[in-house]
Order: structure tokens, then C-alpha cells, then sequence
């Protein structure tokens, strides 16, 4: 009996010791994490391996265009070349991570260039995470013509900022803006396309008539705008390969403007005022058909979609002063959204759906600014004399906005920001520029 | 009677006298305190000046009878012309250089745009022609086919024989034997995948080793463990019938709760809070957290074993659970914590050696929260 006891007291002691020593460190050393730093991530691009004779010129630039896409973004940093300790001669040879480390690049591109027979040109890359000493993801290729040269770069640089930021990236793309020429009384308008970086630029209209915020479909084929032409804002529509224009709606003694398309572009929603009272229309394009979305003595413009479609953010004087609401694609009741000091208008949905950025007017300064779509977290970006026209890169992160300079011989020119509030700087553009609107990514 | 009172008054009076006096000395203090001016302004200002230790010598030279006149005659007539010389000369240039840098700042943004202006041409502007139709954004083969079955693949061949698997296109040859946890952008299901693999990997290599780590290391928390192993051998020993079922029962029950605790309970005390906080400072320094970014939503956890020099031990790194964004964010946040451990791991951990079964097995959580915030 007594060895039963010992036996049972000892087992439980055991028991019991164990529990206690357990709960004194329980599994793995356990460590949070909070606080990290906010700086560009170090990536080296060495030139492009030439494969195919004459090619050393053109790989050359490529490796610089995608270098200067990544560097724009602000969130990395070009390790300039003179830093290398080696390069890469051979695109299949392997990595010597050693030497990245070394620079401190986080990041390595590879790439290589050739040309077929047949006069194709092959882009293909590899990138490296050199820290882990991994490709991320694998070798990817691009094939195009020799004057396609920069979209094979942006595309590059879009899959390289993808593999590393697990977001789709925003370079190939373009941007359709107002080109502002001549002083400021007798400014010459025009809608002119550029890619995203200013390159390739190319004329839309002429100058003869006005024309005034132009707006992409959904996929980069058409271009909404208003234009002076008839002597009254009218809203019209133009095919962007052909160059094609036709006016949409034309109801004599009215005027439309503010257009935007819906989602799936088969309809636009824009103001129409008549009357002095002006509201928020809904037309399907092929019909013409057109349903009136709201109906108050007030006004209500700048109607933009949610990108699924179901709702619309828009600007309204209906309490008095000038702010944002939401309704149902099909009108209705709209929702309050902005309640902050001062004036909002010019909403645009972020294409992410979270977000909602809009120029906000406060103590005769003009911001762009974002807040989620229940109008929380209200966060201004930017703070100038004139800021204004927000438009969303195609994966939701930099917002390019119309900022214009005082006095008389201020000017209008677009910058961008990123939606963190960093890297706020001028687009390049020929000449002055307003009115930006962002295309999708390029197919 | 008379006297009595007397000397009562007497006694009320010395009595009293200490009342008195201390009432009208008061009374003085305080009337000193009001109208003496002792609160009537704030004090001086004063100055702080500096004060030199001198030696005896010094006092003396100092006091030698030259010395104080002549320094102040000697300052005063060179230092005036030199200043007016040197200041307007100095100026000009300065200036010249500063007008010079921004006058061409502005100009490089606006010469530098590539754009071939197509001279004004409302007409029709080709656009599309060009860029749409050549770009075939070839995924090749090998990227989508083999990375599904490489992966469970791709550990054995590390062991075994590192030759990559081969793909149609030469170009696509995996070269880094590591490249398999690395998911494609496209499925970053497969990316938690690959962690999983080298979890289990490293699970089935460490079991065996743990229990010889915990026999060569026998202090205080270790004795309940090594007795009742000690216990079955030698139970033959003792006199086999005296052996009661109990007895051998606890023993199986103890020798079940070993086994069953088999990770070794790390033994000695626990890393301090200085120890702990520079390991944290120490990976903080190198996360970068992109807090504009979707993966700026994720909190990820990473499960690492370092080995003795306090380095990550070859593929134990692995994400462990991540909540918030989609499957894109928890890869790219999952990403970004790698690089911060495997950047600031440098030669190793700065951890204390003694402590190494407190530290072997890490698990390390990524909040960006207050990033966000920021």
C-alpha cells in the first residue's frame, strides 16, 4: 500500500511538474514584430544580355526602362551599375548571390533580348530574391516587334513589381489628359494619349473647340470627353485606334457633361443640366436610352461607378454645401458619405473597391485626398493652390491628379502620388496638362 | 490662599509666556514675510558663466603685467578689414552657384519625354496598331506545368541529386535548386504549399536529435525525464517480485509522458528582456513594410529553427499563418518577413549560446498594423 501511495505521489508530482514547466515556456521563443522601416527596397538591373547581333542598343534601353518603372514607383531603388561587382554576361548561367549581397541588392533582374528570323523580337527575364538566395517565380518571356520595345519593358517591369509586391503592377499603361498650350487667356485645349511615363505621345482632337475632362472605358478602346464644339458642353464619345468622334447626347437647350463609363462599358452616367436644375443620367450607349438617376432642385454631378458596378459615388449641393454620396447604380436613396470640414467633389472609385479619392477644398487650399467608401479614415495626400481631377492607376495604388500654379502666368501640369501620400511628383508631359484619366493595363 | 494664587497667576503667566512669545514672534514672521518684501519680486535673473580651473602658473601669467592690455589692441585693428574683405568676396560666388543649379532643374523634366509629338494631327492617329497585337505574354510551359509538380519533388532532389527538372525551353532551366518554394505570382496557393513541405521535412530530421540534445544536457527541469528511464532498466535489477503492477504503471505512465514530451523542454533560464528585445530590434531594422500595399493588411507568422551560431537553419523558414488580404498579400507580406530575417541574420543572431534551447525554435509574428497607422 505504502509503495502504491509513493508511486501514485510520485507519478503526479511528475504529472503536475511537467504542467508547471510547460506553462513556463510553452513551445517556440515567441517574438512580435511591429515596427519596420518605410524605405525603397534595393534591386540591381544589369543590362540585358544582347543574344543576337545588333541587339546590345535595345537591350540596353529595355534594361533602363524597367529600371526607371521600378525606381518611379518609389518603392525601390536602382543600385547603380558602377556598384556591381559582377554582371551577368550569360542569361542561363547561375546566380552568384555572393556578389548582390554584397551591394545590398534585395532584388536582381536578368534579362535577355534576341531577334528571329522572322524580325520577332524575345524579351525574356528571370528575378531574384537574393537574400533567400530564390528565383521568384520563374523565367518569363515577351515576344514583339522591334518598335514595341517600351510596352515589352513596362510589361516586364509590371511582372517584376507583381513578383515583389504580390500586387499587378501599373506600367504598361497610358493616359489620356487635356494638353494646355499657349498663355493662359488664350490657352489652346486638345486631347492628347501618352503611356503612363510621358512617352509616345499623340494628338486626339485639335484645338479648335474646348474639350474638357476626358474618361477611359473600362478597356482602353474608347475615350469619353466634353467638348464646346456645338457651342454648348456636350458630351461626346471617340474611338482611340481610329480616332473616330461622335456626340452622344445632343438634346437641344441642355448641357452634358461629367461623363464616366460603367464597368462593363456598355453604358456611361453623366450630368445633364436643364433648366438650371442639374442631375445625374444613366445611358446605355448603343440605344441611347437614357434613365434619370436622381432628381433634386440641387446639383448633382461627377457620378463615378464602384468597379462591380452596383453603386455610384457623386457630389452634391443638397445639404448646403458641396459633398460626397452614394447611391444605388439604379438611383434612389443616396447615403451621406464626406462630413469633413470643407467641400469635396470629383470622387472616383478606387479600382481595388476600397477606396474612394476626391478633391476636397478646405480655407481656399485644395487637396486630393482618399477615405474608405463609408467616407472613414479621410486621409489628404496632397495640399497645393489648385489640386484637383483624381484618376486611379489600374491596380489601385497612385493617384495622377491636375495641380495649377497662382498668378497669371500660372500653368496646369499632372503629377501623381502614391496613395500612401509618398513619391508626390510631376508627370512628364509636353507642355502643360490637366484633367488625367487613367487607362486599364494594356492587354 | 493669596499666595496660592499667586503663584497660580505665576504659573498661568510662565505658562502662557511660551504662547505669547511664540504668538508674537509669528506674527513678526509673518509681517516680515508680507510687507518685508521678501516675495515682492522674483529673484534676479542671474548668469551662468563659465568657470575654468586654472593653476597657480596660469594665475600668475595671467596677472603678469603686459599681458592684459596688449591682446585687445593687437585683436581689434586686424580683424575689422579682414571681415569687410572677405565678405563681399564671398558672397557673389555663392550666389552665382546657386543660380546657376536650379535654372537647369526644372528643364531636364520637360526636354527628357521621349514622345515623338505626331505633329498636331487631329485627324486620325493610329494607336493600338502597333503594341496590341505582337505582345504574347508567353507563360511558357514549364512556369505553370512543372511548378505544381516540382514542388513536393523539388526536396528529395536537393538531397539526392540536384539536377533540375528539365523544361522544353533551355531558357526556363531552374537553376537554383531553391527555386521551388518560390510560388508563381499567379497561385500563391502553391507558395504555402512549399513552407509546408519544409515543415515537414524538418520535423521528421529533428525528432531523432532532440532526445540526444536533452540526455547531454541533464539540469534541474531534465531529472523527471531521465528517472524513470533510469527506472526501467533498472527495475530488472531490484527484486523482480517485489515489482508491484502500481509501481510498473507509473513507471509506463511516467515513460508515456516523455515520450509524449518529446520536444525538449529547454532547461536553464530563459532569454531576458534585453535578450529578447534585441533579436526583435534587430529583424525590425530590416522589414520593410510597403504600407501603401495590400500586404500591408497581413500579419503573417514565421516558424525558423537557427542553428548554434544563430543562423536560420536551411530551410526551416516557413509561414506558419497569415491573416488579412487575399492569397497575393499574404505571399508578398510573407516575402517581405523572409527578407527581414534572412537580410539581418548577417553571421548569425546575436544570442546567448548557454541559452540555445530557448531560442532554437523560433516563432516570430509580423504585425504591420501600427505601420499603418504611422
Amino acid at each position: 500500500m505504502k509503495t502504491f501511495l509513493k508511486s501514485l505521489l510520485c507519478a503526479f508530482a511528475l504529472i503536475t511538474g511537467m504542467t508547471t514547466l510547460a506553462q513556463a515556456q510553452d513551445g517556440p521563443l515567441r517574438i512580435e514584430i511591429t515596427d519596420g522601416v518605410i524605405e525603397p527596397l534595393p534591386f540591381a538591373v544589369p543590362e540585358f544580355v544582347a543574344e543576337t547581333a545588333g541587339m546590345g542598343e535595345i537591350a540596353a534601353d529595355i534594361a533602363r526602362v524597367v529600371a526607371a518603372d521600378l525606381n518611379g514607383t518609389g518603392l525601390f531603388r536602382e543600385i547603380p551599375e558602377a556598384a556591381f561587382i559582377s554582371t551577368i554576361t550569360n542569361f542561363s548561367s547561375p546566380v552568384q548571390y555572393s556578389d548582390w549581397k554584397a551591394i545590398n541588392a534585395q532584388a536582381l533582374i536578368s534579362g535577355a533580348v534576341s531577334m528571329s528570323n522572322t524580325g520577332e523580337m524575345s524579351v525574356k527575364f528571370r528575378v531574384y530574391d537574393v537574400f533567400s538566395g530564390q528565383e521568384l517565380g520563374n523565367g518569363l518571356r515577351f515576344r514583339g516587334t522591334r518598335d514595341g520595345w517600351r510596352r515589352i519593358a513596362h510589361k516586364v517591369a509590371d511582372a517584376v513589381y507583381s513578383r515583389i509586391t504580390g500586387e499587378s503592377g501599373y506600367f504598361d499603361s497610358r493616359v489620356v489628359y487635356v494638353s494646355e498650350t499657349g498663355p493662359k487667356n488664350e490657352r489652346l485645349k486638345r486631347l492628347a494619349i501618352m503611356d503612363y511615363d510621358g512617352a509616345n505621345l499623340q494628338f486626339l482632337t485639335d484645338s479648335s473647340a474646348i474639350v474638357l475632362a476626358p474618361r477611359f472605358s473600362p478597356n482602353g478602346d474608347r475615350v469619353l470627353y466634353t467638348s464646346y464644339e456645338t457651342g454648348f458642353p456636350r458630351v461626346f464619345i471617340l474611338d482611340v485606334g481610329s480616332a473616330t468622334r461622335r456626340v452622344l447626347e445632343d438634346q437641344p437647350g441642355t448641357m452634358s457633361f461629367a461623363p464616366r463609363f460603367s464597368p462593363d462599358g456598355s453604358s456611361v452616367v453623366f450630368s445633364i443640366t436643364e433648366g438650371g436644375n442639374t442631375d445625374i443620367y444613366l445611358m446605355d450607349i448603343n440605344s441611347g436610352s437614357r434613365s434619370r438617376l436622381t432628381n433634386a432642385p440641387s446639383i448633382e454631378t461627377a457620378p463615378t461607378f464602384s468597379p462591380d458596378g452596383k453603386r455610384i459615388v457623386f457630389e452634391s449641393d443638397r445639404s448646403g454645401s458641396q459633398q460626397l454620396y452614394i447611391m444605388s447604380a439604379s438611383g434612389g436613396q443616396a447615403q451621406r458619405i464626406s462630413f469633413g470640414q470643407g467641400r469635396y467633389g470629383t470622387p472616383v472609385w478606387s479600382p481595388r473597391g476600397d477606396l474612394i479619392a476626391f478633391t476636397k477644398q478646405n480655407k481656399g487650399r485644395f487637396h486630393i485626398g482618399v477615405m474608405r467608401v463609408d467616407g472613414s479614415e479621410e486621409r489628404l495626400l496632397t495640399a497645393s493652390f489648385l489640386d484637383e481631377g483624381p484618376t486611379w492607376s489600374p491596380n489601385g495604388r497612385v493617384i495622377m491628379f491636375t495641380r495649377e500654379t497662382q498668378g497669371a502666368n500660372g500653368s496646369a501640369s499632372l503629377y501623381s502620388v502614391d496613395v500612401s501620400g509618398r513619391n508626390l511628383k510631376p508627370v512628364r508631359t509636353q507642355g502643360g496638362g490637366s484633367d488625367p484619366s487613367w487607362s486599364p493595363l494594356q492587354q | 490662599m493669596a499666595r496660592d494664587k499667586m503663584a497660580r497667576t505665576a504659573n498661568a503667566l510662565t505658562l502662557h509666556l511660551g504662547h505669547y512669545v511664540s504668538g508674537s514672534a509669528h506674527m513678526l514672521l509673518i509681517g516680515w514675510v508680507l510687507f518685508g518684501g521678501v516675495f515682492r519680486s522674483a529673484p534676479d535673473p542671474f548668469e551662468i558663466t563659465g568657470v575654468e580651473m586654472i593653476s597657480l602658473q596660469e594665475f600668475d601669467a595671467l596677472f603678469a603685467p603686459e599681458n592684459v592690455p596688449a591682446p585687445e589692441t593687437v585683436v581689434e585693428t586686424p580683424v575689422a578689414p579682414e571681415v569687410t574683405e572677405t565678405s563681399p568676396a564671398l558672397s557673389p560666388t555663392q550666389d552665382r552657384e546657386i543660380e546657376t543649379v536650379p535654372v537647369p532643374e526644372p528643364t531636364p523634366t520637360l526636354p527628357d519625354p521621349v514622345p515623338e509629338i505626331a505633329t498636331p494631327a487631329p485627324p486620325p492617329p493610329l494607336i493600338v496598331e502597333t503594341p496590341t497585337p505582337p505582345e504574347l505574354p508567353s507563360i511558357e510551359p514549364p512556369s505553370s506545368a512543372p511548378e505544381q509538380a516540382v514542388r513536393p519533388i523539388a526536396r528529395p532532389v536537393r538531397r539526392v541529386a540536384p539536377t533540375p527538372v528539365e523544361a522544353p525551353d533551355p531558357d526556363l532551366q531552374i537553376d537554383e535548386i531553391d527555386q521551388a518554394p518560390t510560388a508563381p505570382s499567379e497561385d500563391a496557393a502553391a507558395t504555402e504549399d512549399a513552407p509546408d513541405a519544409t515543415a515537414q521535412e524538418e520535423a521528421a530530421t529533428e525528432i531523432p536529435t532532440e532526445p540526444q540534445e536533452v540526455a547531454a544536457a541533464p539540469t534541474t527541469s531534465l531529472r523527471p525525464k531521465i528517472r524513470p528511464r533510469a527506472a526501467s532498466p533498472a527495475t530488472p535489477t531490484q527484486p523482480a517480485p517485489e515489482a508491484t503492477t502500481e509501481d510498473s504503471v507509473a513507471a509506463a505512465l511516467a515513460e508515456a509522458q516523455e515520450q509524449a514530451e518529446t520536444p525538449a523542454r529547454p532547461s536553464g533560464p530563459p532569454l531576458s528582456f534585453a535578450e529578447k528585445e534585441s533579436l526583435r530590434v534587430s529583424v525590425q531594422q530590416c522589414w520593410n513594410v510597403d504600407v501603401g500595399s495590400q500586404a500591408a493588411n497581413v500579419v503573417v507568422v514565421l516558424g525558423m529553427s537557427l542553428d548554434r551560431d544563430g543562423r536560420v537553419a536551411g530551410g526551416t523558414l516557413r509561414l506558419l499563418s497569415a491573416t488579412g488580404g487575399d492569397e497575393r498579400a499574404q505571399n508578398a507580406a510573407f516575402e517581405a518577413a523572409r527578407r527581414a530575417v534572412l537580410r539581418c541574420q548577417r553571421g548569425g543572431f546575436n544570442l546567448p549560446i548557454e541559452k540555445y534551447e530557448h531560442w532554437r525554435d523560433i516563432e516570430m509574428t509580423f504585425n504591420p498594423e501600427k505601420m499603418r497607422r504611422r
